[in-house]
């Protein structure tokens, strides 16, 4: 079963008097293990586009199925726990819980999945070692760098074995090393523990970690190759820039 | 588990304001503990006093109004009924007395003849030198400390506590009696409370004794029997003898103990209401100040909780994490109080320790009312931010900045607002006699609904009312008063535009604490002072009130005097006219004044017999209806009255309708109403005369009929009480009282003038309500630590703003007067709040006077003390900011700045 299936998504906004269209008849799927990278330029659409695989917001038209469960026919209490259950999320700005520690941030969903005890700290501990961050499992996220602390984001996202994990911009707030890390970090869970990933970004070098890039531009999908057939960041940012022109 | 480590985090990581939130809930609980169990503790004094001083015997047996006595043949009738363990007979009189200057002491002293050894009860009171004497005969005394001290030197203050000459054991004095003296060794020196020493100075003889020095010429009397009945016999002892009693003399009665503890927990009800309404005022500023801190925790932990959402935290748990914070803040809260509330209760006792002379006593009720209340209220105030927090939107956590709070009008809440504040007029004012009355209730029901109607929904919705409506309020204000607030401070309105209702909900539930005491400050001073004003004494009036009480040793009662002592009280130079006023305390025959329930409001009124001619000259009465000559006519006629407007208000009472008044028989009378006028408060100013002592019913209103049927149907013989008219000024007033005096002949005369009674009451009252109004000043320091709280967090949250601004030159001084003047702000929201709330609830009080006691003074508005209350919670405001703004302004831009977007 594909994991991630978008069909004829259409998104619409107000702003005043008029309506605007964010999303145009948007289709794709997301195999297992693939790891696609979203870009476009700002106001694209992109982040709509996430929002509405994530179930945080409704399309207009069409359908998102996670695992063959179409989210737009499930209620804000079913969304919340399929969400709970079968999606990772990893935001920009991390948003961790500055009052617990990483490793109680890293169980959260489990721990409102109602588990404790040993099994909840072996899963925890085993998610930490996967990122390497066990050792940092007591720190609280003031007492850690951006890129540890996306790394925890990703440790959270990730605890649950959801069937897709999506990524907002996960890089936006990092500098250039701890970007590295953390793309290579998600092309990993991608490649070698075969999880399905869709990660937003405006960056070439971020994307060029991804195993295929989707354009979006004004609400449409331009475009959407694989990142193989590139040779380097640079040729990605030029194929692009030709996708958008 | 999660929301175990959630909530302990979140209150960890916020500890100041989990503090301050504890605090005020704890200052809360303890007002209320500290309140309610010094009622009770004040109730195990009386009850002390009660059984020591007034009998600890299941039930005694007196005559009605404090005249005549019960013979011998009784007492020995119920010492052969098989109930009775013992029947001891006591006789208590008053008398006069000689000091050890052989001065005549200037006011009555109590005599009190016991059986000894057979009555054991007086043993109880604290015998601080000599002994009891154990026979009932022999010239020996028993004293209290301050007929010691009056008997050495009549002019010394009875209060024991004053150092001063008192009589030792084995020393002598004089009794002067009607035709022979009694002289008398002390055997002992007892101690009473000053409270008790002071209003009833006492000397207990052997019962023999004192029996020979009053009459011994007549059969021995007792004035009191004091029985002991077999347990679980009580009932039908009382069943037994009231009918026996009855058949014997109409006036002679029995009262069992616990109808004196009943009658005592009636009489004690009003302040014990008062009491918990005290305590759920200050814990209402609480609960907006709960309310207040977890709006502010929702708002911060806004991208926090849409995380969670997004990440799969239900609706439900979410809503769970805020109202389990605010059940967690409540129990701290509680657990802190309690502890607190007995400090406070030991600090009262060592202040006012004559209140607490049975010790101090918890009142586990309170402590019930006030853990169950403050935990109920710490939920209820959850409920609002937990219903914000679960329609946190999960799609707000994928914004890199946190959404900024809507600033439109809250348009919703003022509408629900609006609707609550009209409930308790509704039932304060609409005719609901007139919706209800086709229906068949009887306006007693109606009246019922009214008064629990305000106390159960009105007085609360209003509260709730102004809560939902503080928003509007906020926003109002924030746009009308702050350009004038930023001129004051010197700063640009940009700066302080939006800056409260940015975070509305927060604001408006500290302006809303504020509000509580301010409002309950406005409605208490402007009720007191309604009632006061309304007190108006007519133009014309008598200008002195003479009481004349000797207590006649032969027929035992208290003696007024005749007619030819009225002729000879005129003749005394400076006095210029003399009128007696009768009294009586009939019951009503149909409920006026009680409330179903209520039973602190009596149901008894004040008869107070005149002479029409003389009476009507004397007093210019304010006539509602009927004329000054026709009522005057009716009187002398006989069996009619003339009512006060307050029967007028409450039953529609008019001239030419009846008025069924009970006799102390139970006979039912009907008085035709003469007159109506506005009273002019003569009941309450007799009362002062000590005449409620004589009654057994508690009265409210009064009503004017002749001395004749005064006597005829309600049974007054002696007349004690004199209204004068006075060729005197004010300097000469001791004078001319002195000549009455000598020519009475007695030494029960005192004399009053009107006007400083009235003065003097109106002082007293105008203290205690000052008192009273201490629950609002006790509510404004609950809410002071909420404001502190608000200031601290909403100047926290906007740290990295504060860093923008001083990085663009915003001096540490703007800064600080910045904070400044968004306090002043909220104090002014706060006392318009409560400005409002409180006029609403003053014009609703003062409709609960006329349903409850038809007493509609015109409102009288103390606005000094308003203007002080207003005053307070201003400063209030501006002083829980003063630490927040300074050390905001102190703290480096780079700091501010690095506090993080995100919170902002």
């Amino acid at each position: 079963m594909t994991p991630l299936v978008v069909e004829h998504a259409i998104k619409r906004f107000r702003q005043g008097e008029s309506t605007v269209e964010a999303l145009s008849n948007i289709s794709m799927e997301v195999g297992k293990g693939q790891f696609l990278a979203i870009m476009g330029a700002s106001g694209s659409g992109k982040s709509t586009l996430l929002h509405l695989m994530a179930g945080l917001a409704k399309p207009d038209e069409g359908r998102v199925l996670i695992n063959g469960t179409d989210l737009t026919s499930l209620n804000d209490h079913e969304l919340t726990l399929f969400r709970r259950r079968q999606i990772g999320l990893v935001f920009q700005s991390f948003n961790l819980i500055p009052t617990l520690t990483a490793g109680e941030n890293v169980a959260l969903p489990l721990m409102l999945e109602g588990r404790n005890g040993n099994s909840l700290k072996e899963k925890t501990n085993q998610t930490l070692e996967r990122l390497g961050m066990l050792h940092r499992q007591g720190h609280r996220p003031d007492a850690m760098s951006g890129g540890e602390q996306q790394r925890v984001a990703i440790g959270r996202a990730l605890i649950c074995d959801p069937a897709v994990i999506l990524a907002d911009e996960p890089t936006g707030n990092l500098d250039s090393a701890n970007s590295k890390a953390v793309c290579e970090l998600l092309r990993d869970l991608s490649v070698i523990h075969n999880k399905t990933i869709v990660m937003v970004t405006h960056e070439p070098t971020v994307a060029a970690y991804a195993s295929e890039v989707a354009v979006l531009k004004d609400g449409k999908l331009v475009e959407r190759f694989a990142t193989d057939e590139l040779k380097n960041a640079e040729s990605l940012a030029l194929r692009y820039q030709e996708s958008i022109r | 588990m999660v929301l175990r480590k959630l909530i302990v985090s979140n209150l960890q990581a916020h500890r100041v304001r989990f503090a301050l939130t504890v605090a005020a809930i704890a200052l809360s609980v303890s007002l209320v503990i500290s309140v309610t169990s010094g009622y009770t503790s004040f109730e195990a004094t009386a009850l002390k006093f009660l059984s020591r001083f007034m009998g600890s015997t299941d039930a005694q047996i007196y005559r009605r109004n404090d005249s005549g006595g019960v013979s011998t043949d009784l007492v020995a009738e119920l010492r052969n009924d098989p109930n009775v363990l013992r029947a001891i007979e006591r006789l208590e009189v008053h008398n006069g007395f000689l000091d050890s200057k052989g001065q005549n002491g200037n006011r009555a002293l109590e005599l009190v003849g016991i059986e000894r050894p057979q009555d054991k009860q007086v043993e109880s009171i604290e015998l601080v030198e000599g002994n009891w004497f154990d026979s009932s005969t022999g010239n020996v005394a028993v004293i209290d400390d301050a007929a010691a001290k009056l008997l050495v030197d009549r002019d010394q203050s009875p209060d024991y506590l004053e150092p001063g000459k008192s009589l030792r054991v084995g020393d002598t004095f004089i009794l002067p009696g009607v035709d022979r003296k009694l002289e008398v060794t002390v055997a002992g020196v007892i101690h009473k409370p000053a409270i008790v020493a002071m209003a009833n100075p006492s000397i207990y003889l052997p019962i023999q004794t004192l029996r020979r020095f009053v009459d011994p010429g007549n059969p021995p009397l007792a004035t009191r029997v004091l029985v002991d009945i077999r347990r679980g016999t009580e009932d039908a002892f009382a069943a037994k003898w009231e009918k026996r009693l009855a058949a014997i003399d109409p006036l002679l009665r029995l009262r069992m103990a616990r109808d004196n503890r009943r009658d005592m927990k009636k009489n004690l009800q009003g302040i014990e209401l008062l009491s918990y309404l005290g305590g759920a005022i200050s814990m209402l500023a609480a609960t907006f100040i709960v309310f207040s801190a977890l709006s502010m925790g929702v708002t911060e932990r806004q991208r926090t909780l849409a995380m969670l959402r997004a990440i799969g935290m239900v609706r439900f748990d979410v809503a769970r994490l805020v109202v389990s914070e605010a059940f967690i803040l409540g129990l701290v809260g509680v657990l802190a109080g309690i502890p607190l509330g007995y400090f406070w209760l030991r600090v009262l006792a060592l202040e006012f320790d004559h209140f607490f002379s049975a010790g101090v006593m918890m009142n586990w009720r309170g402590v019930g009312f006030a853990t169950g209340g403050l935990l109920l209220a710490s939920i209820l105030a959850s409920l609002i931010p937990a219903y914000s927090a679960t329609r946190t939107l999960p799609l707000e956590a994928m914004n890199p900045l946190a959404k900024s709070s809507s600033t439109r009008f809250p348009w919703r809440f003022i509408f629900a607002g609006l609707l609550l504040i009209t409930i308790d007029p509704i039932l304060m004012y609409a005719p609901l006699d007139r919706v209800f009355g086709p229906l068949g209730l009887p306006p007693e029901l109606v009246r019922a609904f009214r008064f629990y109607g305000h106390f159960g929904l009105g007085l609360p919705t209003v509260m709730l009312g102004f809560f939902l409506l503080s928003p509007g309020f906020v926003w109002v204000l924030e746009r009308a008063l702050g350009p004038v607030v930023a001129a004051m401070f010197g700063l640009n309105f940009a700066l302080l535009r939006q800056q409260l209702s940015t975070g509305i909900w927060r604001v408006a539930g500290t302006c809303t604490a504020l509000m509580v005491g301010l409002a309950v400050l406005v409605a208490m001073q402007t009720q007191g002072k309604s009632a006061l004003s309304g007190w108006r004494l007519p133009s014309k009036f008598p200008d002195a009130f003479i009481f004349v009480g000797n207590f006649d040793l032969r027929s035992l009662s208290m003696k007024g005097i005749e007619s030819d002592g009225v002729r000879k009280l005129e003749t005394v130079p400076g006095i210029k006219r003399v009128m007696p006023i009768a009294i009586a305390a009939p019951e009503l025959g149909t409920s006026v004044f009680s409330v179903a329930g209520a039973t602190f409001v009596p149901n008894a009124t004040m008869f107070i017999g005149i002479d029409a001619d003389k009476a009507l000259d004397m007093m210019e009465l304010d006539f509602r209806q009927g004329t000054r000559q026709e009522a005057a006519r009716l009187l002398k006629l006989g069996r009619h009255v003339i009512v006060t407007e307050e029967y007028h208000q409450l039953k529609n009472i008019g001239v030419g309708d009846t008025l069924v008044l009970k006799r102390a028989d139970g006979k039912a009378l009907d008085y035709k109403v003469a007159g109506v006028v506005w009273s002019p408060g003569i009941d309450v100013m007799v009362s002062m005369f000590d005449f409620s002592r004589q009654f057994d019913q508690r009265t409210v209103a009064s009503v004017f009929g002749s001395v004749e049927d005064a006597e005829k149907d309600f049974g007054v013989r002696e007349i004690n009480l004199f209204a004068a008219d006075l060729q005197y000024d004010a300097g000469q007033k001791k004078q001319v009282m002195e000549r009455v005096k000598a020519t009475l002949g007695q030494w029960g005369v005192r004399m009053y003038d009107i006007r400083q009674i009235k003065h003097g009451m109106t002082q007293g009252l105008g203290r205690l309500l000052l008192l009273a109004s201490s629950v609002a000043f006790a509510a404004m320091a609950v809410a002071s630590l909420g404001v502190t709280n608000t200031i601290m967090a909403s100047v926290r949250s906007r740290r990295w703003q504060f860093g923008v601004m001083r990085s663009v030159g915003v001096t540490r001084g703007q800064l600080l007067r910045l904070i400044l003047a968004e306090a002043t702000l909220i104090g002014l929201v706060g006392a318009v709040l409560g400005l409002a709330a409180g006029l609403l609830m003053s014009f609703d009080a003062h409709a609960l006077s006329v349903i409850t006691l038809g007493y509609s003074p015109p409102m009288v508005f103390p606005w000094p003390i308003i203007w002080i209350g207003v005053g307070i919670v201003i400063a209030v405001s501006i002083l829980a900011s003063v630490w927040p703004a300074i050390s905001v302004a102190r703290t480096q831009p780079l700091t501010l700045l690095q506090a993080g977007r995100g919170a902002a």
